[in-house]
């Protein structure tokens, strides 16, 4: 077992490639995407129901070891400040 | 004007549907369209246009009248939001207008396809190759769009020298739905009638019904975002009804300057009247995230994409009937 980040971040979709981008930057290369999910935040409500993305967002979850997240988690703080959306980051343990 | 035409045009199956869609909001009927369908109905939307536009510029071939009305498209999608984004700022940021402006200074592909089965549904010719001009009127307003935030906006030196303009013309000319009408009419031109007549089972017969589907899903969006407009004010909500018109004038006195025919006219006036709601948009929310797309969308889509199938479509006919006699 390993100590780990859990680091999740919803985002709305038109970014998705963007937040990839940085995490290839910082060779985060395993992650997963559930696109189009609903919901209301400071962005008010996204319905994720239109042809074009621009009401919808993507949720992205990620797990990284301490120190990886301490690199990143200013680039982070800083993208979730110019695009919106929200990230969350929890401990947790890796079953190796 | 005259009752008939508005009503010819109202009672068109895919415009009912559109009502009904938004119906089903004000009523808070359960009706929904599943995620994946309505983006499956775009592409079959812009692949059947791309492609039969394709195939009638093949029959037509390019002539100095063609180019004409394809140089008159691509200078309205340029002059629209050029003065469209000094009115605004009369009332919007600098972000914010730009977004509108861009979003007004684009088409929307729906608007032309109802535009399309109106002609068709009074007998009135057009040429395929306006379809030409509308892939062509898609994509200035994004860039004028662009140039106008280096302009006039106050992004820090740093973040300005970031802005690749290799990036800004592929957000304006590779975007999804550019790139698919321009593939599909492309194809169109290659194959001819060989190929139309062999895709036309798919995308001629069913495109109505197709139609309807697509529009009954965009008057339950539009509806859900009705709500969103009283945050606006008269000011925005006005100029989503007046510039429309404005924009179909102008079109309108330059297609009857540069001697163009009644369908072409009428689509070249429905085209500039019409805003974008899918792929300006998303343009603008990858290159300006400072603007609020709880206003450009609502505008174009809840005000102006109902004003112009409902009433718009009729008005603009009348006016070009007026004109062309």
């Amino acid at each position: 077992m390993e100590n780990m980040k859990k680091v999740e971040i919803i985002i709305e979709s038109v970014y998705i490639n963007r937040l990839l981008d940085l995490f290839k930057n910082y060779e985060i290369n395993g992650y997963t995407i559930i696109r189009d999910i609903e919901g209301c935040g400071g962005h008010g409500l996204r319905t994720a129901d239109e042809v074009t993305d621009v009401f919808s967002n993507n949720y992205i979850f990620t797990v990284c070891t301490d120190s990886k997240f301490e690199e990143i988690k200013e680039e982070i703080r800083a993208f979730t400040k110019k695009y919106g959306g929200k990230c969350i980051v929890s401990d947790s343990m890796m079953l190796l | 004007m005259n009752i008939d035409l508005i009503m010819q045009n109202i009672l068109n199956p895919p415009i009912l549907f559109f009502f009904l869609g938004m119906l089903a909001i004000f009523f808070k009927s359960e009706l929904s369209i599943p995620q994946p369908l309505p983006k499956f109905f775009s592409l079959f939307l812009l692949i059947s246009i791309g492609l039969h536009g394709g195939y009638e510029l093949s029959k037509s071939g390019f002539d100095l009248y063609v180019f004409k009305a394809l140089l008159l498209a691509v200078f309205m999608a340029i002059l629209v939001p050029i003065y469209s984004f000094f009115i605004l700022k009369i009332k919007l940021d600098n972000y914010n207008a730009i977004a509108v402006a861009a979003t007004y200074g684009s088409i929307s592909a729906v608007t032309f396809i109802t535009g399309i089965t109106y002609l068709q549904t009074i007998g009135v010719e057009y040429g395929g190759y306006m379809i030409a001009a509308m892939t062509l009127m898609e994509s200035p307003a994004i860039v004028i769009g662009l140039v106008f935030v280096a302009l006039f906006t106050k992004k820090d030196s740093e973040e300005k020298k970031n802005t690749s303009w290799l990036e800004i013309f592929k957000e304006a000319f590779l975007n999804p739905s550019v790139f698919l009408l321009i593939g599909a009419l492309i194809i169109g031109i290659v194959t001819g009638e060989k190929g139309w007549n062999s895709m036309e089972p798919l995308f001629g017969a069913l495109f109505k019904g197709i139609l309807a589907f697509f529009l009954l899903d965009m008057g339950l969006v539009a509806a859900k975002r009705i709500y969103e407009l009283k945050k606006l004010g008269f000011f925005l909500i006005g100029f989503a009804i007046i510039m429309p018109i404005i924009n179909a004038s102008l079109a309108m006195s330059f297609a009857y300057f540069f001697d163009l025919s009644k369908g072409d006219a009428f689509l070249l006036s429905l085209l500039s009247g019409s805003a974008s709601y899918i792929a300006v948009p998303a343009a603008m929310r990858l290159s300006v995230p400072e603007a609020s797309p709880s206003i450009y969308l609502p505008l174009s889509l809840a005000v102006t994409f109902p004003f112009n199938i409902s009433l718009g479509i009729p008005l603009y006919y009348y006016f070009i009937n007026i004109l062309w006699g």
